[in-house]
């Protein structure tokens, strides 16, 4: 309202420290959920980081399978088979299995992936090194080598087995695990698999008709990538979904805490203020935008400070621990603008209450 | 003999403030409780398996030490070897996978399947309700079977077959995933394995620590007695979670930090005024910093209290409503948010006591305002 | 005679520097005996509240020197000077400045506190003490709770709950009705004529004249002629010797309030059979 006198700016400007101290503890709480969000984010992707990266467009796997998590046994002889397939441009085996890593004694979770040397499925990116051509070779992510002081030429026991490192990976690990790539036959050696794969991986350029094509004359499972991908995501989304939105839902909870104490005092201290605001004649409603204004404007700064303070917190959290990815979504930022925003009412019910309660006569008092 | 307990009444005059102070205080340890829980109670749920199996040693490949998102493969022949070995009471083979439980809609439980030995060890230690599977049956998690719309005697799919539920378990579910009991036999025609298990449990008939030696040892084999087993278990969840839980401490104490500050601050700020007349009066320094100290102290003991209990009913809530997610509340944890909310309200306390400190007694002589 | 609860020398206080210095008390020489009551009045600005404040121990003047029970306040060291207020002084002020959340009871109790006194003795002195003065049924009540009458006695109270030697009132009357006001001017007479203590009151009330024994007006921080006091042996009343109508009667000379005290007595001299006495 123009000409009015900016009451809610005033009350809330006139102590900048507490109205500092609200704005950071606010932009901590924001800035939590944006973080939240922004390590969802990032699991999601990298729950799909191999069939993104890999370059298959179709997965053939066991009737049923859907996803890399579930177990899926190929046996070796269908490979032949889809490549006859018109339409197949490349057909090759791979063996996914995970294992757990001890590297200076800590456990570290880690995708095993065989593939023939030469094919599909080895590590899509390599700034280090090359892929393994022997049984006895391994590929690892270079962000786990660093940490681990693993160089090309060292050595990495993998279930009771020593390979030599012969090349370093890119985007292959994420803040759960790491893929680490070696030979199949090294693969199915390791883990005594029978004369299978886990999956054929396939490229094509009619990938729904190949697939078609696949399941009618093999029987086998061919799905497509961004099938798969969506299912890796869906999978790993609702193991963390619970725990995700529990963590969002209590910072939301703090940080309306936060707006609600920093407004409340700031009422209380002007207590006999708004008695004689009210004494004057103001109106309730009045009174409520007067407060609701002040929640608004500290909620609105602390989604400003929070985002500044996310993305300082996500830089530094992927510059000490590489493996973090950090993607947050636009429709992401959005959604916490709007939570905010809610914050904002809700933070404004006890200022309120306290305000309705005030009595006008207060002004007559000394 | 005490006096009168001036900064525990300055918190509760202001009963709103307090309470938002409180409150606050309690959000932000509840923030660090439940992520420990989390974390705390997906590493219980892990165990579970292993701490409640008869085995005292758990003999993996070589290299391996865990059971869960681990592979394993031992050739059959070391399954008699071990029984052969002095110290041995028993020794059962089990088949281990990860994979889908398919029920009758399209709906898929991602489940540890295990094949083992009918009657032997490695099979559910307790089923809720059915029998031990026979030839093509299964015993799947009861939670997982409501969730796949599957009654006792319907039928599922994993690993590449058919499979009809014979019976239900409880209690092994966790947050990725359930367990599931098959024949060892089924296992390996469903998968074509032969010659190959996964683990061997074995029963010891002296100390599994030195039996697990012997075994390592002289068969190249990894073996480790049951707790040491259960321990690297919950290794794989902590060391996968340490950077995770640092992220989330920083940000929820930064929380807490920020609460408490505000709460004094605001309580301070509001009676300035009575600090001067209590410094008139004749009142150290001292006593008015044990004033701060008394409303940070209050402040941060009932926000640590009130979480705790909340806690335990979150954790009870998100069970109820997930039924895998559990939040295990450890002594250990409530001691470390308790202590860190303390270092909290000490540095939250610096600049009040500053504040207090710059109060010079002669504005009683001003009038309010 | 009254021994000197307060002395004061020269006291000189000036703030600031060059330009811009403020010599708000200049040469003040004051004493004050035990029992007795000095009303300061003066215009604002006049260093009222400074020489209140270093009366108070709570400002150094420049110069000059304080006394109070004997005691040189420049040789009491900064970290001695709260016990010494809390034991040495009482304040009563024109806000009460209460406690807003301590109980009547526990406003004096506080005070009790500060000088060591705890627990079961110090509630029940705090009990005495307001029961004296009528407060009794008000024990447990917060200041919010009491009229401004009440709280300015609760104030009393806790200014004499550690017996102290001296007591500071600033605008003890300011905020409280007629009636009320005498009230509590009659209670900083009793402390002073009925324990002992010395009281010295800052005020623009012309009701503490009433009580007071002596009357000084402070202005540019100067004390100028001090005014004696007479009591008016009609009514009773204390009265400024320089602007009241008086009557030699018998080589004695009289002061009254009014006129019309002064007629009533010189129709009738011998009823009212008093010496004139002088307060101070």
């Amino acid at each position: 309202m123009r000409g009015r006198v900016p009451i809610a700016r005033r009350n809330l400007l006139a102590d900048r420290r507490r109205l500092a101290t609200g704005v950071f503890g606010v932009g901590v709480s924001i800035a939590l959920i944006f973080l939240l969000q922004g390590l969802w984010g990032g699991v999601l992707k990298q729950a799909s980081a191999y069939e993104d990266g890999v370059g298959a467009q179709l997965w053939v796997g066991d009737r049923g399978t859907s996803n890399t998590f579930e177990s899926s046994v190929v046996p070796l002889t269908a490979v032949d088979r889809i490549r006859a397939i018109p339409g197949v441009d490349r057909a090759d085996p791979i063996l996914i299995r995970s294992t757990v890593l001890t590297l200076h004694g800590r456990k570290v979770l880690a995708s095993v992936i065989g593939s023939r040397p030469g094919a599909m499925g080895g590590a899509w990116s390599l700034p280090v090194g090359r892929a393994p051509r022997s049984n006895g070779e391994i590929v690892v992510d270079r962000g786990l080598a660093a940490q681990h002081g693993i160089g090309l030429g060292g050595r990495i026991e993998v279930a009771g087995e020593a390979f030599a490192v012969v090349g370093l990976s890119a985007g292959t690990r994420s803040w759960m695990g790491a893929y680490v790539f070696m030979t199949f036959d090294a693969a199915r050696n390791l883990f005594h698999f029978p004369d299978a794969a886990a999956f054929v991986l396939v490229r094509t350029q009619h990938p729904s008709s190949v697939a078609g094509a696949i399941e009618r004359q093999t029987g086998l499972s061919a799905v497509l990538r961004e099938t798969i991908r969506r299912n890796d995501r869906t999978l790993l989304a609702g193991v963390m979904k619970g725990p995700l939105d529990l963590m969002v839902a209590i910072a939301f909870a703090a940080g309306t805490m936060i707006v609600a104490l920093t407004i409340y005092s700031a009422v209380v201290e002007r207590a006999r203020e708004y008695g004689i605001v009210k004494a004057l004649g103001t109106s309730g409603t009045r009174l409520l935008r007067i407060v609701l204004g002040q929640t608004s404007a500290l909620a609105a700064l602390g989604v400003a400070a929070g985002y500044v303070i996310f993305r300082g917190a996500a830089a530094l959290v992927v510059r000490l621990r590489p493996q973090f990815l950090v993607s947050l979504a636009g429709s992401r930022i959005l959604w916490v603008v709007a939570a905010a925003g809610l914050m904002a009412v809700l933070a404004a019910i006890l200022p309120a209450r306290r305000i309705a309660q005030l009595d006008p006569a207060t002004v007559y008092r000394g | 003999m005490r006096g009168v307990p001036v900064g525990r009444r300055n918190l509760l005059s202001e009963w709103r403030r307090a309470f938002l102070g409180i409150a606050g205080v309690a959000t932000a340890i509840l923030l660090v409780l439940a992520l420990d829980g989390l974390f705390a109670g997906a590493m219980n749920q892990i165990t579970r398996i292993i701490d409640t199996s008869p085995a005292d040693v758990f003999v993996a490949q070589r290299g391996v030490r865990n059971m869960h998102m681990a592979t394993s493969a031992i050739p059959a022949s070391e399954v008699e070897a071990i029984r052969r070995m002095p110290g041995v009471r028993w020794a059962d083979p089990i088949l281990y996978d990860t994979d889908a439980v398919v029920g009758k809609t399209a709906a898929r439980q991602l489940s540890y399947v295990i094949g083992y030995l009918p009657g032997r060890a490695g099979g559910p230690v307790k089923i809720a309700r059915g029998h031990e599977p026979g030839p093509g049956e299964i015993v799947i998690d009861q939670r997982a079977a409501s969730r796949l719309g599957v009654t006792l005697g319907g039928q599922v799919r994993t690993l590449g077959a058919s499979w009809r539920v014979s019976g239900f378990t409880t209690g092994l579910v966790n947050i990725v995933n359930s367990v599931s009991y098959v024949r060892l036999g089924d296992f390996e025609a469903a998968r074509g394995i032969r010659g190959v298990v996964s683990f061997v449990l074995v029963g010891a008939a002296g100390n599994p620590e030195t039996l697990a030696g012997h075994i390592s040892t002289e068969l190249d084999l990894s073996a480790l007695s049951r707790p040491r087993f259960s321990a690297q278990e919950r290794r794989v969840v902590s060391d996968m979670s340490t950077d995770l839980m640092r992220i989330m401490t920083i940000a929820a104490f930064s929380i807490g930090l920020a609460v408490i500050g505000l709460t004094l601050h605001a309580a301070t700020l509001s009676r300035l005024r009575e600090i001067g007349v209590m410094k008139a009066l004749g009142a150290r320094s001292g006593r008015l910093s044990r004033i701060v100290l008394s409303q940070a102290g209050w402040t941060i003991g009932a926000g640590v209290a009130f979480a705790v209990p909340l806690t335990a009913a979150l954790g009870w809530a998100v069970l109820r409503a997930t039924g895998n997610v559990t939040l295990a509340l450890t002594a250990g944890s409530v001691i470390r948010a308790a202590g860190g909310a303390v270092v909290l309200g000490g540095i939250g306390a610096v600049a009040p006591l500053l504040m207090i400190a710059r109060v010079d007694p002669m504005t009683v002589f001003r009038r309010q305002q | 005679m009254n021994e000197i609860a307060v002395k004061a020398e020269r006291l000189e206080k000036t703030f600031g520097e060059g330009d811009v210095q403020v010599r708000a008390v200049r040469g003040v020489d004051l004493e004050v005996g035990r029992g007795e009551v000095v009303l300061i009045m003066g215009p604002s600005g006049s260093g009222k509240t400074t020489l209140l404040s270093m009366l108070g121990a709570m400002l150094r003047p420049t110069s000059g020197a304080i006394s109070i029970d004997g005691v040189d306040l420049a040789r009491v060291s900064e970290s001695k000077l709260h016990d010494f207020r809390a034991r040495r002084l009482g304040f009563v002020f024109q806000d009460f400045n209460l406690l807003s959340s301590l109980s009547a009871q526990e406003n004096v109790e506080f005070a009790l506190n500060l000088t060591g006194q705890t627990g079961k003795r110090s509630r029940q002195r705090a009990q005495e003490l307001l029961e004296g003065f009528g407060l009794g049924q008000r024990l447990g009540f917060r200041p919010d709770k009491l009229s401004g009458g009440e709280k300015q006695r609760v104030a009393i109270a806790r200014a004499l709950a550690n017996r102290p030697t001296v007591i500071l009132a600033d605008e003890p009357t300011a905020n409280l009705d007629s009636k009320i006001g005498h009230e509590i001017a009659r209670l900083l007479r009793r402390a002073a004529s009925e324990e002992q203590r010395a009281v010295v009151m800052v005020s623009h009330d012309q009701r503490l004249k009433d009580i007071a024994d002596r009357i000084l007006w402070l202005e540019d921080g100067k004390f100028r002629a001090a005014t004696q006091m007479a009591v008016d042996p009609v009514c009773g009343m204390s009265v400024e010797r320089e602007d009241s109508p008086h009557f030699n009667h018998e080589g004695e000379i009289h002061f009254f309030c009014s006129p019309a005290c002064r007629d009533e007595f010189t129709a009738n001299p011998g009823r009212f059979d008093r010496s004139p006495r002088k307060a101070g």
